[in-house]
This record gives C-alpha cells, structure tokens and sequence, in this order.
C-alpha cells in the first residue's frame, strides 16, 4: 500500500476503496496499526500551534467564555426564579406541549430587567459576554441592549452601531438581533451588523453558520450563507447581497487591521489613517504591485512601518 | 510560568487567578487530543465542560495525582458520550472510515496507553515547533504551508510549482518524522531515568 494514503485520509480525500484497503493495512500488523494511530495524533496537534495573532487572542477569548459560564452555573445554583421556571417545565412536559408556551408566558417575571451595554470611545473595541456565553464585540460608538436573563424561548437583543455576534449554539432557542428596521434570526453562528453603514445602509456580514434576515414586521428578506454580506437600504427598502471576504471586514474585532491584495498607496492611507500621522515612502516602483498586510493596532506605528519596510524593500517612516 | 502544583492547591482554595493560568496551560493540547474525536468546535466545548466540572468541584482536586492524567480522561470520556449522543454512524464516507475511526476510540485511551500521556503535555507546542524546524528545507516548508497555515495541497503545488503528489508525499514524510523525533524525547527520559536506578 502507498503510505501516503495516510495522510489522504487524514486530509479527507481518500475515496472508500483506498479507505478499504487503509483498513486491511492497519490490521496486517501492531506495527502498522501503531504507526497510522501516531501519526493521527501529530496530525491533530497542528491545532496547538497558533497560525498567527489572531490564534492567540482565541485562548484568551476562550477563558473569557468559560468564566462566564462558571459565573452563569454559580447563579443558577442561587436563583429561586430559575428553579420555578424549570419545575414548571417539566410538569408542562407531562402534560404536553401545547401548555408550554404558556407555562413559559406565565412564570415570565412582570418586569424584565434590561442591562445596556456601550462603547463610547472612538477607536477602541469592547467585548461583552451575554448570559448565554455568546460573545459580542462593540465597534466605538455602540449601544447593545440586552435582557439580564433570557426567558421565554427566544434570546432577543438589540444594537445600535457595529458589533461582531459569536453566538453559542442553542437551536431550542433562536438569537434574535434588532435593529432599527430588520430583525436578524440567527442559527448558531458568527457575524457582524452595522446599524450605521455608509449610505443609509444596514450591514450584515455572515462569517460562519446561518441568518435569515426579516423586517420587523416578520416578512422574511432571506437566508444568509457564509462569507455573504447584505446591505439593507432603509431609503430603498431593498436588499444588495454580496460575496465577501468577511474575515477581513470583520478582524477590527481583534484590534487585528487585516488588507488583502491591496495597493500600496491603500496600506499606507490605513496606516496614516489608523494613527493619524503622515508615512514618507517611495512608493513609485512598487505602484502595480499587490499586497497582503496585517498589523495589530496596539504594537504602534513604528512596528507597522517596520514591518512595511521588510515586505517591501522600501523604506517607510513617518513624515517629519 | 508557575509550578502547576502550586496552582492546583491554589484552586482548591478557590484561587480564580490560579485556574486560569491552569487552563491557558493546558488548553492546546487537550484541544488537539479532543479534535481526535470531535470537531474543533465540539472538541473546544468539551475541554470547556471539563474545566467547568474541574471549578465546580474544586474541593476534590487531589494536588498528588496526576492532573494531566485527569484532564485527559475527563476529555475522553466527555468526547465519548457526546459521540454516542450524536450517533456519528451516518457521518462517515464509508464503512472503512467508521471501523478505523472506532479502532481509534479505542486506542486513545489515555488509561490504555501511554504515549497520550506523554505527548499531550504543555509543552508540546514547542516540541512541534522545534521538530518541525528540523525538518529538511524544502519538506519543512511544504509541511509548514500546510500544517500550520491549512493550505490546500492543490494551492501548495501551483505556489512551488510541485506536483500534487510530491506535496502530498514531503508532508507525509514530515509526518513520519515529526513522530520519530517526538518519540526520542521518550527515549531520553527513560534513559536519564535508568540512570538513576
């Protein structure tokens, strides 16, 4: 047998014939069998190497999920009103399901306490965690409202603004997005809204999973498929869609500014842009050229002209 | 980095600040060791559950026993009875698949076998990094493009101007002695052990 069937396998691409005869080998000998097994496992610890600093923010933004669900077991212990809520249930289960919706609608508290988040400073990014463990990143300027606690089926939030959605997989209960004139219905998923897109526009970006846009009304605009964006305009009253590279319009949520396939003149207005100086560069030879360029905003300037210079051989500094 | 033992009895003592330098430790490598079974995505709530139970029942932490051995069982009994849950019989591209993967269940065993103790660790990263630098040129950076950065072997092949299976062929070759040398760290430990005796 070609070895390399090994590694087809592993990538996915073997064809059930090769899988057969992958089988046969494995079992011809201990040997065999503890070569394959090992080497399945140093093929699954590439996860253990981080591809770049996006990776990295990903351990931190993990920690942040599992101290909110800690937080969340904790209360669940202590609040009375969640246990009521869950005894009800379960005689509704018996009962049968047609009571539930109203079971749900009756131990529902009178008063449903709203918390407000907000991200009132100009260049910075806010993440907030919801009581569910869906993760939510707040561009500056950006209000999202939100029930304490979700009740009731659905988990409904409302923003204003920009904010990345990570949002954890509960298919029992749907995550409903509002915003002025469209309501978002979300399948377990990733994706950004921008309330304030330029032209009037509402901006919906999917990165992964699924979104069925609506007006608020209930009348279904569409269903969203990854690496798509949709522009709402509220003066036109109808829907653009587009193929996107959604994981560029959304790395501001790392304080990652990523460009890809760019001019140079592009990378040097972001940068100037981004820190509010002007960049001296010689960028008469390098003008037909493409580039891809990622820098974290928080390593300053001189690291992004640094490495501006080393990717291009030309030297960039900032105007005297 | 602190002494995980120090940070276990810290734990215990409901030491916030000490359980999250824990689980940054160990976070990778019980992911990698979890994707043996599951998606990432499934794989990542799974070590997140294990360290739910680990908060939730701090007073239990033995800070004598083996903690990795711990994590990892936890791991592999959790990404068992979620594999049962979701009945992945219908998932597979074929029956072969579904025999092999379910030999795999049971090889991965970490009560069953040592290797997962051993190559799971924290340091296991670096391990990787320093093995995959020493990897000949041009192996190394075929096996990098598509290890570290997922790139396709078809895209691979148009970049370096290779074939398709001369890719496929570099990676698999790293792949065989990525495992060669990981298994010489092993071999050192036992000899410095046998030393002492």
């Amino acid at each position: 047998m070609d070895e390399t069937i090994i590694y087809k396998y592993l990538s996915q691409k073997t064809t059930p014939e090769e899988e057969r005869e992958l089988l046969e080998w494995i079992n011809e000998s201990p040997a065999n069998k503890e070569l394959f097994f090992e080497i399945k496992m140093i093929w699954a610890s590439r996860h253990t190497l981080p591809r770049d600093e996006k990776e990295e923010e990903v351990l931190n933004i993990s920690l942040e999920k599992l101290n909110n669900r800690i937080d969340q077991a904790l209360n669940k212990r202590r609040s009375h009103v969640y246990r009521k809520i869950r005894i009800w249930a379960s005689i509704a289960a018996v009962i049968g399901l047609g009571l539930l919706s109203y079971v749900f609608f009756y131990a529902k508290p009178d008063k449903v306490e709203h918390i407000v988040y907000t991200n009132e400073f100009a260049d910075s990014v806010k993440t907030v965690i919801l009581a569910d463990g869906t993760s939510v990143w707040l561009r500056s300027n950006t209000t999202l409202t939100c029930p304490a606690a979700f009740y009731g089926g659905i988990r409904e939030v409302e923003i204003d603004g920009e904010a990345f959605f990570d949002v954890r997989k509960d298919e029992a209960t749907p995550f409903i997005v509002k915003t002025d004139k469209k309501l978002i219905k979300v399948l377990g998923t990733s994706f950004s809204i921008n309330t304030r897109a330029s032209g009037d526009l509402i901006e919906t970006i999917l990165m992964s999973g699924s979104v069925q846009l609506q007006r608020i009304g209930g009348e279904s605009l569409t269903v969203l498929q990854p690496s798509q964006q949709a522009l709402y305009s509220r003066k036109t009253k109808t829907l653009e869609i587009n193929d996107v590279d959604a994981n560029v319009l959304t790395s501001w949520r790392y304080g990652l500014i990523s460009l890809s396939d760019v001019s140079i003149q592009t990378i040097v207005q972001c940068i100037e842009d981004t820190y509010n100086v002007k960049v001296s560069m010689d960028t008469v030879q390098l003008r037909n050229r493409k580039y891809n360029f990622s820098f974290k905003k928080s390593k300053g300037i001189n690291a992004a002209l640094k490495q501006l210079t080393f990717m291009t051989g030309c030297e960039a500094e900032v105007a005297p | 980095m602190e002494n995980t033992a120090l940070l276990i009895k810290k734990v215990r003592q409901g030491d916030r600040a000490a359980f999250d330098e824990l689980y940054k430790i160990y976070y990778l490598s019980l992911l990698s060791y979890a994707t043996l079974f599951l998606s990432k995505e499934e794989a990542e709530d799974v070590v997140q559950d294990v360290f739910l139970n680990v908060w939730l029942n701090k007073e239990r932490l033995d800070p004598s026993l083996s903690f990795r051995s711990y994590l990892l069982r936890s791991v592999y009994n959790s990404s068992l009875n979620q594999i049962k849950k979701k009945n992945y019989s219908s998932e597979y591209s074929s029956i072969y698949r579904k025999e092999i993967e379910e030999m795999g269940y049971l090889y991965f065993n970490p009560d069953a076998n040592d290797i997962i103790c051993q190559l799971y660790n924290k340091d296991l990263h670096k391990q990787l990094e320093h093995a995959i630098n020493s990897l000949p040129e041009k192996c190394r950076k075929v096996f990098s493009l598509s290890y570290i950065y997922d790139v396709p072997s078809k895209e691979i092949s148009r970049q370096l101007g290779i074939s398709v299976s001369t890719v496929d062929n570099h990676i698999y070759t790293a792949l065989k002695l990525l495992r060669k040398k990981l298994d010489n760290n092993k071999i050192v430990l036992l000899i410095i052990f046998l030393g002492f005796l």
